[in-house]
């Protein structure tokens, strides 16, 4: 939680990759998990935005942990 | 304004006919009408506000993702005043200089234009794949300052067409909060198009947006943004954000370090996995509370009012001019002066509610409710923020219906809306502690919170039956919701979304339940007997008792099949209110004060039950109350569903619920007189 993250890929499904890149959640995108939520999810700090996303969705997002 | 003035859904033609090229445009047509400029942006970046800014329309506003769900239109009226067009061509009469008049139609919120929803779809279709004289004259886009890359998507694609466009820069003080400053000069040279800073929420910035956008219309239609060759979607979607991270980076500097936003402090305690829902059930128990118990006296005032003096003058009315006791006095009083009394003792009840709805949309706290109770909803493939609707419904079912505009999906209102009859209402608990103390004593309140488990288990079984049948795929989206940041509501807003949702309520509830109340009156007023006068007539000789007796026979398997009992069902499909009076009127005794007291109807209902389930009349009272709990709630939530589903639906649902209601009914009675 709250550690800086770079996002190194996309979603493996397609639709869910366009949705997640059009909130700014895109290869490339700096990241930070702010906040666990009660159904595993997290809310993804990103660009300035908050958004909440599921930990099913989470799991197939690869990152790398930033120095 | 007039109401026609708003085109809802896609059946609008924004071009019917227009201004169709500026003056100085080679080949330009020169007037036709009103210059159409549509409005786009992604959800929440506070369009349909700027919508309403503009136009003194109320279009639906709120602070979550989705919220406008069809196209507005309206007229964005303004003071031509001074000359934007200088070309000699024109001599000044050109539609930029003269218009005082937009067309504005406030498209739905869409992050880019490949749609992922209908909502994205028909955004598309307007701004892109119309013929290019059907396409708005301007676009403007709406771009929140604080979320400014994600924003620009969508000006990048609507760039990439051949149309006037202009930014309208939103929400620069949260970006200035977040420490983010945004130069508008340098970001509309980087854009190739004109930006303006707006405050919609205040009224600021909208004469500039208006000077903006006329000086479009003198301009030819600039040529689309130049695009390297793309191999595939892929690559061109990288080129876009290419493109936008060199804007961003040239429109924009950071004035301090990124920091944890007032926002971000109140969502570690709102969406904490363990304060988050019961703080979600602290708010959905204060709009219980406040649609049940504030809005009760305002209710009840409103009631003795139309019931008292109004009804007694209308009488004494009558009397005066010779009608007194005639049937034109039971069509005013009975039937219309009861019909718009009902309809308008929900006045404060639905005022109330769509007061605490807008607030919870506009701060911001709607969009945390729903990543709160998502997991829950999501097993009868309904989004989290479903349950508002289901909690207000055990207040009232009215309110609840409105409420399921919250949802932006309209299959998710849909199967919100079937579900909103099966919570049990507060009308309904009159009938359930009546015939509970009668026939249970002091074990009624147990029965009473039975029968609020059975409708809670109704809910459930119902969503989970039509979802595996109706709607399979429902439910199965991810979990992606962007949390706008936390803001105080203005009053003005709030006011004017509750006051747009009340009087849509009115105007469609109004018909339904007045011509329902007298439809009642009416088939109590007309004798079936021979010698017996038009409204004049009892109870069981008229064409309503008529009708009960031939219905009564259906309820014989569940136990209650007296046409009595069936009479009060009847009255319950106008409101459960009118239950217990319309009961005892059927066995000529007074209606009872309360259940202890219950007299001569507690006898006579006794004894019915006692009769119509031949010897087992606790199992029948059970299928009695839970036929009761799950059949159609009243003509004014079935005019709610009208308005917020359609007929279709509407009929569709009260359809189930009588099965439902019906086929529990008779499960309850024929399993349990097996025991009692």
């Amino acid at each position: 939680m709250d550690v800086p993250l770079l996002l190194t890929g996309a979603h493996p499904d397609r639709t869910t990759a366009r949705r997640l890149a059009s909130l700014g959640l895109r290869r490339g995108a700096h990241v930070r998990l702010i906040q666990r939520l009660a159904s595993g999810g997290r809310i993804v700090s990103v660009a300035g935005g908050r958004i909440a996303v599921d930990a099913a969705v989470l799991a197939e997002l690869p990152v790398e942990v930033m120095a | 304004m007039s109401t026609d003035q708003v085109s809802r859904k896609l059946s609008i033609n924004p071009k019917a006919p227009t201004v169709r090229a500026a003056c100085c445009e080679p080949g330009g047509e020169g007037v036709a009408g009103a210059p159409i400029i549509a409005l786009a942006g992604a959800p929440n970046v506070g369009k349909s506000t700027l919508f309403n800014a503009l136009t003194g329309l109320r279009a639906v506003t709120g602070n979550w993702p989705g919220t406008t769900v069809d196209v507005g239109r309206g007229a964005w009226r303004f003071r031509a005043g001074d000359k934007v067009c200088q070309c000699e061509e024109c001599d000044g009469g050109c539609a930029a200089n003269t218009a005082t008049e937009f067309t504005l139609i406030d498209l739905p919120g869409a992050y880019s234009l490949d749609p992922l929803s209908p909502d994205e779809e028909l955004t598309r279709t307007l701004l892109l794949e119309a013929p290019a004289a059907e396409r708005p004259d301007v676009t403007v886009v709406a771009v929140d300052a604080a979320h400014l890359a994600r924003s620009l998507y969508l000006v990048a694609q609507v760039r990439e067409a051949s149309s006037r466009v202009v930014v309208a820069l939103t929400m620069t003080d949260l970006a200035r909060q977040a420490g983010v400053e945004v130069d508008s000069f340098a970001l509309a040279q980087g854009l190739g198009c004109p930006v303006v800073v707006v405050d919609p929420r205040h009224r600021v910035g909208l004469d500039n947006l208006t000077r903006a956008v006329r000086e479009a219309l003198t301009r030819a239609v600039p040529a689309p943004r130049d695009m390297p060759e793309a191999a595939d979607d892929l690559e061109r979607e990288d080129e876009r954000f290419a493109w936008i991270a060199d804007v961003v980076s040239a429109g924009t500097a950071r004035t301090g370090e990124e920091r944890v936003s007032r926002s971000d402090r109140i969502d570690r305690v709102v969406t904490h996995p363990v304060a988050g829902p019961l703080i979600f059930l602290g708010v959905m128990w204060l709009v219980f509370q406040v649609t049940t118990t504030v809005a009760a006296p305002l209710q009840d005032w409103l009631d003795t009012l139309f019931t008292g003096p109004i009804s007694d003058a209308a009488r004494a009315g009558f009397a005066a001019v010779g009608l007194g006791e005639s049937w034109v006095q039971g069509l005013v009083v009975d039937g219309l002066i009861a019909g718009v009394g009902m309809l308008l003792t929900f006045v404060p009840l639905m005022a109330l509610m769509f007061i605490l709805l807008a607030i919870l949309e506009d701060s911001g706290y709607m969009a945390r409710a729903a990543v709160v109770t998502d997991r829950l909803m999501r097993r009868i493939g309904l989004p989290g923020k479903a349950f508002l609707p289901l909690v207000v419904g055990f207040g009232c079912n009215v309110p609840a219906i409105a409420a399921t505009r919250i949802l932006s999906d309209p299959r998710q209102r849909i199967l919100t809306s079937l579900l909103v009859p099966f919570t049990s209402c507060t009308a309904r608990l009159t009938v359930y502690v009546m015939v509970g103390t009668v026939f249970f004593g002091s074990g009624a309140g147990t029965v009473v919170f039975v029968m609020y488990l059975a409708s809670i288990a109704a809910v459930i079984g119902v969503g989970l039956v039509l979802r595996k049948t109706l709607w399979r795929t429902m439910g199965a989206e991810p979990l992606v919701l962007d949390l706008p940041p936390y803001q105080v509501p203005t009053a003005r807003l709030t006011a004017a979304v509750a006051w747009m949702r009340l009087r849509g309520f009115l105007r469609t509830a109004s018909g339904i339940i007045v011509v329902t109340v007298c439809a009642v009156w009416l088939l109590q007023s007309i004798p079936t007997q021979a010698g017996e006068a038009f409204g004049e007539v009892p109870v069981q000789d008229s064409a309503y008792g008529v009708a009960a007796q031939r219905i009564a026979p259906v309820f014989e398997p569940a136990g209650f099949g007296q046409w009595q009992t069936a009479s009060a069902l009847v009255v319950g499909f106008v409101a459960k209110e009118a239950v217990i009076s319309s009961w005892a009127q059927t066995y000529a005794v007074e209606e009872p004060a309360d259940g202890e007291d219950a007299g001569d109807f507690g006898t006579a209902i006794t004894q019915a039950f006692e009769d119509s389930s031949h010897g087992h009349p606790l199992p029948a009272v059970m299928a009695f109350l839970v036929f009761l709990m799950a059949y159609t709630p009243c003509v004014a939530t079935i005019a709610a569903q009208k308005r917020e589903i359609g007929w279709r639906w509407t009929l569709f649902g009260v359809g189930m619920q009588l099965v439902v209601a019906w086929t529990l009914a008779v499960a309850v009675f024929q399993i349990g007189q097996l025991w009692w």
